[in-house]
């Protein structure tokens, strides 16, 4: 099973897909998928993210990794090979961490060190970022909340030395923001009435003026908040990919792919200001 | 007669949680029960300030914020709330005005439907 050779949600979001979803299937059958990543040029934190998520608890990684040098060390140094059994592939020194949730709660200690990680390594100190924490408990709250039952979460962050950046990638495998209940009734409605657009709902949604949940006044802040900070510059490149809906939130484009993610990745790099 | 002070890194966590108390640690809930509300009737018996720091925390999520101070204002009427607190947020400014609008915004919450 090939993976593509743009290995990233973030740029190439329909291979990208078209794979994870082969490989979802595939394991979903029970069978062993042997991944063949020797052709993979280009490589972000996200796409590594996705892969753990799709592969089964404890389950070993059979396959090789990039020949292209630069994704062959951000793979060694994500700490997937931390979280996959019995492979001979030697981890590179890691330059972030991945993390999974281990219950069924907001895990604030995993957000602390997801980001100390990143700050220590490119500013040599461990460094808060409110602007990363608030989206990564935003994301666990709606993991949790939404996703559907017993649904876990995958997040990983990294820090690139090179090119002084700090990245955060944030995955569940649940039903995603359109399918989740309220969403879904409020979208039949308004679809059956030609009023909206997938990509229009999802627009409402961080832009506030759709709310999700159960439409009461104290809920919904949630996406917004995450939209606001990177207006803000607190986050930085924010990407939503959820259900067939591409939100690039911080230039507010939003477009539906020709295929559909299961389950829902947020993507954002450290803000400009901590 | 000086006023009360809480600080949230101090007098109850640097990693404020979810909403509720179900769904992890340090919650809005949690917060609200332990920490702000005795505060804040502490401070309105005695008619004094209720300055609350919110910084030196990781961060906050809108739905800790959202429990932690529209959960009192719709116990205890925002007017009430107002009249005591005073927020300082120098490390994040735009939670001021975004706690006030929590604040002035908080409704009761529905009733669960019957059966």
């Amino acid at each position: 099973m090939a993976a593509p050779s743009v290995f990233s949600m973030i740029e190439n979001p329909e291979d990208t897909i078209r794979f994870l979803e082969r490989l979802r299937q595939c394991v979903n059958r029970g069978c062993r998928p042997r991944i063949d990543a020797s052709g993979v040029k280009r490589l972000t934190p996200d796409a590594i993210v996705l892969l753990r998520s799709r592969l089964r608890p404890g389950a070993s990684y059979w396959g090789n990794l990039p020949l292209d040098p630069s994704a062959n060390l951000l793979w060694r140094e994500s700490g997937f090979l931390d979280h996959v059994n019995g492979n001979n592939i030697v981890p590179a020194e890691p330059h972030g961490s991945l993390r999974k949730a281990t219950s069924a709660t907001t895990e604030v200690d995993d957000a602390r060190q997801l980001i100390r990680v990143v700050t220590q390594g490119l500013f040599g100190q461990p460094l808060r970022s409110p602007g990363s924490y608030r989206t990564l408990v935003e994301c666990m709250n709606n993991t949790l909340n939404w996703a559907g039952v017993g649904e876990k979460w995958w997040a990983l962050s990294h820090y690139d030395l090179v090119e002084r950046r700090g990245t955060f990638a944030f995955a569940d495998n649940g039903i995603g923001i359109l399918k989740s209940a309220n969403i879904s009734k409020m979208l039949r409605s308004l679809m059956d009435a030609g009023l909206r657009s997938k990509t229009a709902i999802v627009q409402g949604l961080f832009d506030g003026t759709v709310r999700s949940a159960s439409n009461r006044s104290n809920r919904g802040f949630g996406l917004p908040s995450m939209k606001k900070a990177a207006q803000a510059g607190r986050i930085r490149n924010l990407r939503v990919v959820s259900n067939n809906v591409y939100a690039n939130i911080s230039a507010d484009e939003y477009r539906t792919m020709k295929v559909s993610l299961t389950g829902t990745l947020v993507y954002w790099e450290l803000g400009d200001t901590l | 007669m000086s006023g009360i002070t809480v600080t949230i890194a101090r007098d109850f966590s640097e990693t404020p949680g979810p909403r509720y108390r179900t769904d992890g640690k340090f919650s809005g809930e949690e917060f609200r029960h332990k920490v702000l509300l005795p505060a804040f009737l502490k401070a309105r018996s005695l008619g004094v300030e209720l300055l609350v720091d919110l910084d030196g925390t990781e961060g906050y999520a809108t739905s800790f914020l959202e429990e932690s101070f529209g959960g009192i204002a719709r116990e205890y009427g925002a007017t009430d709330l107002e009249r005591v607190l005073q927020l300082k947020s120098d490390e994040e400014p735009y939670l001021i005005t975004e706690v006030l609008g929590y604040i002035r915004d908080a409704k009761p919450e529905p009733a669960p439907a019957e059966a």
